[in-house]
């Protein structure tokens, strides 16, 4: 009976894993047109895989990397109806107390940079200002 | 605003002695006169009384202007040194100043979405202090409790026709730049471009006229404070602190240059399945409490914090024509969108 269980818990903790693993999956997309989206960001550099590679983001998110995001990107494309989507790149965000410097990109707003540039590598969402 | 609160102040102190003498003036006709002799009593009382409405009425910038702490030096003309944030790129100082122009700018849209066939509420203004930055930026990274949500963040479905056709009158099309309608503005290898057939741009142009010398504007400047930061990064003292907590962080075998590849490990481990959920959080919340001890012990944070301070002023000073231009900039627009919520 024990290991039936323990055959149990393992299964639906895999499963659990693996329905993880495929919602970061679908996240990922080849464009952001045919849906809803809020940031939709891109990396130039195909740090992240597959070329061309877009990425729809909903929430506040200190550091990109912590869904999977290799870490930086230089697209980006506020769909958000009004909100504006604060971009920051740093390497010490977190616990130090202050913000770092962000773009601020408004609702229907697109960023851009030369491949060389990654502008961002965490974002929040504001109703008010970015910096 | 540092000049007008000023003429401000040296005019409320004219008009309110000049009200001194001229009710003074008229009591004193009060008492010689006979009662009937209303009409030369009037003229002086209604002098007075129309100096106090002026006082008491101000213009929409004076609104803003006294809502404000007033700068004790009388500048002959708009400056950034007004500004405690002057690289910010924001046209609003302040929370008063931001609202204003997000209500204007809010009102615009609605009137735009409404003219088109849309209806449109006005999204509220977010007072900064309600944000509260650093008040969970401890003791973990938020990586255990996002990759927790992520399982309750349902992919929206796809919009209606309805929907679509609301979205584009509201944010414009997503073709791209090369599309007719696009305008963008650049800084420093990167550019902002938005569609100026959007009600979002239709309204800062109502707002504030000429949109596209706006933009460009705060985009260069923003982009200035990222330049402060890249010269920050590189002060001794900011570099120094890092040599440190690398040391102090090495010592108990987290062997990272940075924060950033810190979490970007210890997600890239949970990918990889090295780490499940509840270890991925255990572990989280050890190396946390560990590199803000060595944070503390050789002041990372604090070290940013005063070098960046330090290099916004140099930055400032070197483009202060061009921040000028921005302070003139906000005096227009402060008139323009009082005007505009006033209409």
């Amino acid at each position: 009976m024990n290991s039936l269980k323990k055959l149990l818990a393992g299964s639906a903790l895999a499963a659990s894993l693996l329905g993880a693993v495929s919602l970061v999956q679908a996240a990922d997309q080849t464009s952001c047109q045919g849906g809803v989206y809020k940031l939709c960001i891109r990396d130039y550099e195909n740090a992240n895989g597959t070329p061309g590679t877009y990425k729809n983001i909903q929430s506040t998110n200190k550091n990109w990397s912590s869904f999977g995001w290799a870490n930086q990107a230089d697209w980006y494309r506020n769909y958000h109806a009004s909100q504006k989507a604060c971009v920051h790149k740093y390497a010490w965000s977190s616990s130090t107390g202050w913000d770092p410097p962000a773009h601020s990109i408004g609702p229907g707003d697109t960023l851009a940079g030369r491949a060389r540039y990654n502008l961002g590598n965490g974002n929040r969402w504001t109703g008010g200002a970015c910096q | 605003m540092g000049l007008h609160a000023g003429r401000s102040r040296r005019s409320a102190w004219t008009i309110v002695v000049s009200c001194i003498v001229l009710v003074a003036g008229a009591l004193y006709f009060a008492r010689e006169q006979p009662a009937h002799a209303g009409t030369s009593l009037q003229a002086p009382l209604e002098l007075a009384a129309q100096l106090v409405h002026s006082l008491r009425a101000p213009s929409p910038s004076q609104a803003i202007a006294r809502r404000q702490p007033v700068s004790p030096s009388v500048k002959s003309a708009p400056t950034w040194r007004d500004d405690a944030n002057p690289l910010s790129g924001n046209l609003g100082r302040n929370e008063a100043e931001r609202k204003l122009f997000h209500d204007a700018e809010q009102s615009a849209i609605q009137d735009c979405m409404n003219e088109r066939g849309f209806p449109y509420e006005r999204a509220k203004y977010e007072e900064d202090a309600k944000r509260e930055p650093g008040a969970d930026e401890h003791l973990d990274y938020g990586l255990a409790k996002l990759l927790g949500e992520r399982h309750e963040e349902p992919e929206a479905a796809p919009p209606s026709l309805e929907e679509q056709k609301r979205h584009d009158a509201l944010l414009g099309k997503a073709e791209g730049p090369d599309d007719e309608d696009y305008a963008g503005v650049e800084a420093d290898g990167y550019t902002l471009s938005w569609d100026t057939s959007s009600c979002v741009s239709e309204a800062r142009r109502r707002v504030y006229g000429d949109e596209q010398g706006y933009r460009q504007l705060a985009f260069a400047i923003e982009a200035l404070k990222f330049e402060a930061h890249e010269l920050a990064e590189a002060d001794d003292g900011f570099t120094n602190a890092v040599a440190g907590w690398k040391s102090c962080m090495q010592r108990a075998n987290l062997p990272f240059d940075s924060r950033d590849q810190l979490v970007s490990s210890l997600a890239q481990r949970h990918e990889r399945g090295e780490l499940d959920g509840e270890q991925l959080a255990k572990e989280e919340r050890e190396v946390a409490a560990i590199d803000e001890r060595c944070d503390g012990e050789h002041k990372v944070g604090a070290s940013m914090k005063s070098a960046f301070a330090r290099t916004q002023k140099e930055v400032a000073e070197r483009n202060s024509a061009r921040l000028d231009a921005f302070a003139q900039l906000r005096e227009t627009s402060l008139v323009r969108a009082s005007a505009f919520l006033d209409e």
